[in-house]
């Protein structure tokens, strides 16, 4: 593999996408910084101070108040995982699926694939502006949350956030997801002929793990640490499997019969 | 330096395509391939440029297996595929430079004066141009980077009549180089004015190969007549 190629792939990646990422990334972390950010510090503060209110009127009423029958789960920082998580499988999700696609549709393919490119460098400098976008994003939002907690005094989650779970997560995990998810995404394009087919199936991919997502949020489902090195360790197994079904699927002889 | 197919068949989705093609081309020749529409001859460049593989027999290229080598045999390729496109968001010279990139000693400045010989605007964007000018750009995209083998899929389509005079002085220049040629077109006269030898193709077979210098009878006969005679 030469990194040389994949870095003109990128690169011209980046071009030809410039204005879907100079409108979707500032987009993603305006929405978060914006809209998530703030909604799930104020229903904290008023989860604390109904938790407070039921702890007293519970101390009133049973003075042998024992604390350790007492469990409160917060799932502030959760929550704020989850949305950094989801975004892990949107972004690629949203940048990748057309990639290979839309050179079907406008029909650059064949100039690409007569190129002296090998399989792997086409799709890995394809995935590669994705990949570097969604880790970007989601680490500047980690930092910028990081800083706000610190600004507004927020220690509930900020004393999270600086924890072994989410240091995996955010430095480990996403990373991890984001590469399977682009890997799967490119290997989508690779089967469909059109942009609309592509996205459809993205949001069927997609659907599942917004769900599981939003149960972890609403702690219907509780999702301990240790499924974080266990939900790594799949996601590695995964990556390294759907690389190799990627490989096999890109088969350009298949791919131009086929549009 | 020999461009060699034995024994090749090509099938499609369970269709037979191309059906025992043999044929050899040497270094300096220029090859038109004829035939009618479904004879053969997209899949067949297809196959020179690496993007079909054969079901039965060999390609080679210096006798070597071009399918066993191809990102090397892709090096030394020029292909202009029918009907294909460009990235219509970048501009003309953003395009040349991101296929030129993968070849060597490409610099802007020879890129900005094939530009100039065919009239390309490289600043405005690829979206903005006739399919003609596209044409003439993906020639560009094909030649710039002085390839053994020149592989152009239907050159001629829809160029006017400047844009092919043009592209046909180019092709002369290219051929004094003495390197392969192959290029398949409808335009007979155009075939005729450019090549030394036809292959005749029709249902996936080679129906007939005749060079032009060997073939004493050949000066006479008018190429749109042999067509129709062979074709029949």
């Amino acid at each position: 593999m030469n990194m040389n190629n994949l870095v003109k792939i990128c690169l011209h990646q980046i071009k030809v996408n410039k204005l879907k990422l100079l409108i979707s990334l500032p987009g993603f972390i305006t929405i978060v910084l914006i809209f998530i950010l703030p909604s799930i510090v104020d229903n904290q503060n008023v989860q604390l101070h109904n938790y407070s209110e039921l702890l007293n009127l519970y101390k009133n009423q049973n003075h042998q108040l024992d604390s350790s029958n007492l469990v409160i789960i917060i799932l502030t920082d959760i929550k704020l995982l989850n949305y950094l998580l989801t975004m892990t499988f949107v972004i690629p999700l949203f940048l990748t699926i057309d990639l290979i696609v839309k050179e079907k549709e406008e029909r650059t393919i064949e100039n690409l694939f007569s190129l002296p490119l090998t399989d792997i460098e086409i799709l890995l400098g394809k995935t590669l502006v994705s990949l570097i976008s969604t880790i970007f994003i989601v680490w500047f939002l980690y930092f910028v949350t990081l800083i706000i907690t610190y600004l507004y005094d927020y220690k509930f989650l900020m004393v999270h956030m600086v924890e072994g779970k989410w240091l995996f997560s955010v430095f480990m995990l996403i990373p991890a997801i984001s590469y399977l998810i682009n890997v799967v995404a490119i290997t989508i394009s690779c089967l469909v002929n059109k942009y609309q087919t592509s996205q459809f199936i993205a949001v069927f991919v997609l659907f599942p793990f917004m769900v599981f997502f939003v149960l972890v949020s609403d702690g219907t489902l509780i999702f301990y640490n240790s499924y974080f090195l266990l939900l790594f360790l799949f996601t590695l197994f995964a990556s390294v499997i759907f690389t190799i079904i990627s490989l096999k699927l890109f088969n350009r002889e298949k791919i131009l019969i086929r549009f | 330096m020999e461009l060699t197919l034995s024994n090749v068949d090509k099938y499609i989705n369970q269709k037979k395509i191309l059906t025992d093609i043999n044929f050899s081309i040497s270094n300096g020749e220029t090859v038109g391939l004829i035939g009618p529409n479904g004879a053969g001859k997209t899949t067949l460049l297809r196959m020179l440029a690496t993007l079909y593989k054969p079901n039965n027999g060999t390609v080679t290229y210096n006798q070597r297996d071009i399918f066993v080598t191809v990102n090397n045999f892709r090096s030394t390729i020029g292909y202009l595929p029918e009907d294909s496109g460009l990235y219509n968001k970048l501009s003309a010279l953003e395009n040349l430079s991101f296929y030129t990139s993968f070849f060597n000693n490409i610099t802007e400045k020879s890129i900005l004066q094939m530009f100039k010989e065919f009239e390309i605007d490289p600043t405005k964007k690829v979206g903005t141009f006739s399919r003609g000018t596209k044409q003439k750009l993906l020639f560009i995209k094909s030649i710039i980077h002085n390839p053994d083998i020149l592989i152009l899929d239907e050159p001629f389509n829809v160029l006017d009549p400047s844009a092919r005079i043009k592209m046909k002085i180019s092709l002369k220049s290219f051929q004094e180089t003495k390197k392969i040629i192959i290029f398949s077109s409808h335009i007979l006269s155009d075939l005729e004015q450019l090549c030394d030898r036809f292959i005749f193709l029709k249902e996936g077979k080679i129906i007939l190969d005749i060079k032009k210098t060997l073939n004493d009878s050949f000066e006479s006969l008018n190429l749109e007549a042999l067509y129709s005679e062979i074709m029949k």
